[in-house]
C-alpha cells in the first residue's frame, strides 16, 4: 500500500489522484494523436473533449451519490456533499462522458463518428488509473487461497473503516483489471480497429470491459447491494444490455456484411 | 447518393468512407487486387472532404451563452449563500461583488490567454477564443468551490 506518494510542505500528493490524472493525460494524448493522424484535430474536438471530461466527472460522482445520501443527511451536511465528498465510479464516468460527447457533438453539428479514436486510449488510461486504486484502496479483493493472493499489513487495514478479508490473502482484483486493460490496449494497438464499422470498436471494448468487470466484481470485495450483486454489477447490467442491443441491431441490419469492391483485373478491363 | 467517378477505388472509398473504418476499406480493396499505395492516396484525397464543416459563428454565440449562463448560475448561488456569509460576519454585497469580479475579469483573461497561446497550434483566433470562453465556466466552478470552502471554514459552530 502506498496511498501517499509524497508530502511537499503542507501539500500531500495522493497516489490515487496522481494515477487518475496520469491515466487521463495519457488517454487524452493517445486520443489526440489518433485524431491528428486522420487530420481531425481541430477546435471543435477540443470542446467535445472538455464536455467529455466534465460529463465524465459529473457522471463519476452522480452514479455513486445515492450511496452517501443517508450519511450526508444524517450529518446535516449540505446536499452538494453527495457530489463533493462521495466516492467516484469509473462506470459513471463512462456514462457521463458518453452522454456529454453525444450532446456536444449534436450542439456543434459534428456528425462524424470519432468513438474509435478512443478505443486504444480508454484501456490504457484505465490501466494507469487502476494502479492508483491498487496502491490506495482496500480491500484488494475477496479472501483467496490462490498462490497469488496478496496480504496487507494490519496498520494499512486499520486505516479503512470497512476492510473484510484484510486479515489474510486477498484477490488482487485491481491487478486483474490492469491485466485485462493492458491486453485490450495491446490488441487494439496491434489490430487498429477490431470491427469494420466506424465507432463499433470502442463499443466492443466497452461491452467486453462491462462483462469482464461484472465477473471481477465477484472477487472485488465491494458490498453486496441487492440480489447478491454489488452496486457496480447492478449498474453494469443495463449498460451492457444497451451495448449488446446495439450489436444485435447491427448484426440484424447486416452492418458487418460489407460490400465487395470490384476486382482490380475487372476494373482494368 | 454518392456521385460516381468511374474510378472503382474512388467510388468504393467514397461510398463507404463515413460508415466503414479505414482499415476495413483498405483491406478489402487490397484483397480485390488493387495497389495499396493508390488505395492510400485515394483515401487521403477523399477523406479531406469528409471532415465536418465548422459553423464558427453559431459556435461563438453558444460559447458566449455558456459564459453568461455560467456567470448567472454562479451569481444566483452566490446570492443564495449570502446568509452564510452574513452569519460569518462578512458583507453579502461585497461577497457578490467579489464573485462577479473574479468570474468576469479573470474569465475573460483566460479566454484571451488561450487565444494567445493557441497561435502556435495553428488554431485560428476565433476558435481559440471560443475554447477559452468555454473554459471559463469550469474556472467559475473552481472559483465557486474555493469560495464555498472558505465560507464553510468560517461558519460558526
Amino acid at each position: 500500500m502506498l496511498p501517499v506518494l509524497a508530502r511537499i510542505g503542507p501539500l500531500t500528493v495522493y497516489s490515487h489522484d496522481v494515477f487518475t490524472l496520469l491515466g487521463l493525460l495519457v488517454g487524452m494524448a493517445l486520443y489526440f494523436r489518433a485524431l491528428r493522424r486522420d487530420h481531425l484535430l481541430e477546435p471543435r474536438i477540443g470542446i467535445i473533449s472538455i464536455a467529455a471530461l466534465l460529463g465524465g466527472a459529473i457522471g463519476a460522482h452522480l452514479l455513486t451519490s445515492w450511496e452517501v445520501l443517508g450519511t450526508v443527511q444524517a450529518a446535516s451536511m449540505p446536499i452538494t456533499a453527495v457530489l463533493t465528498d462521495g466516492p467516484r465510479s469509473i462506470l459513471g464516468g463512462f456514462a457521463g462522458g458518453y452522454v456529454a460527447i453525444v450532446l456536444a457533438k449534436r450542439a456543434l453539428g459534428y456528425t462524424l463518428s470519432t468513438g474509435d479514436y478512443y478505443a486504444a486510449a480508454l484501456p490504457l488510461g484505465l490501466a494507469i488509473g487502476r494502479v492508483g486504486c491498487f496502491l490506495s484502496e482496500l480491500p484488494l479483493g475477496t479472501p483467496t487461497t490462490l498462490p497469488w493472493g496478496m496480504t496487507v499489513s494490519p496498520e494499512a487495514a486499520a486505516a479503512f473503516a470497512r476492510c473484510p478479508g484484510c486479515s489474510g490473502p486477498m484477490h488482487p482484483s485491481m491487478l486483474y483489471e490492469i491485466g485485462f486493460n493492458l491486453g485490450a490496449f495491446a490488441l487494439i494497438s496491434w489490430k487498429g480497429t477490431l470491427l469494420p464499422v466506424r465507432g463499433d470498436t470502442v463499443k466492443a471494448f466497452l461491452l467486453a470491459y462491462a462483462v469482464f468487470r461484472f465477473g471481477v466484481e465477484f472477487v472485488r470485495g465491494n458490498q453486496v447491494q441487492w440480489l447478491g450483486l454489488t452496486g457496480p454489477q447492478l449498474v453494469l447490467i443495463p449498460l451492457a444490455a444497451l451495448l449488446a442491443w446495439h450489436f444485435v441491431r447491427q448484426l440484424h441490419a447486416g452492418a458487418y456484411q460489407l460490400p465487395v469492391p470490384p476486382l482490380a483485373s475487372a476494373a482494368d478491363g | 447518393m454518392v456521385e460516381k467517378t468511374g474510378d472503382p477505388i474512388r467510388d468504393y472509398v467514397r461510398a463507404n468512407l463515413r460508415t466503414m473504418t479505414r482499415d476495413a476499406i483498405r483491406e478489402r480493396l487490397i484483397a480485390a487486387g488493387h495497389d495499396p499505395k493508390r488505395v492510400d492516396d485515394v483515401w487521403e484525397q477523399e477523406w479531406t472532404g469528409v471532415v465536418p464543416p465548422s459553423p464558427e459563428r453559431g459556435l461563438w454565440s453558444t460559447a458566449m451563452t455558456l459564459f453568461v449562463i455560467g456567470g448567472l448560475i454562479g451569481g444566483a448561488t452566490a446570492v443564495a449563500l449570502t446568509s452564510l456569509v452574513a452569519s460569518g460576519g462578512g458583507s453579502p454585497a461585497a461577497f457578490i461583488a467579489v464573485y462577479a469580479v473574479l468570474y468576469v475579469l479573470p474569465g475573460l483573461a483566460i479566454a484571451w490567454a488561450v487565444r494567445w497561446a493557441a497561435r502556435g497550434l495553428r488554431i485560428s483566433g476565433g476558435w481559440a477564443l471560443v475554447i477559452g470562453i468555454v473554459l471559463v465556466p469550469v474556472y467559475g466552478a473552481l472559483m465557486f468551490g474555493t469560495c464555498l470552502a472558505a465560507a464553510s471554514v468560517t461558519r460558526p459552530g
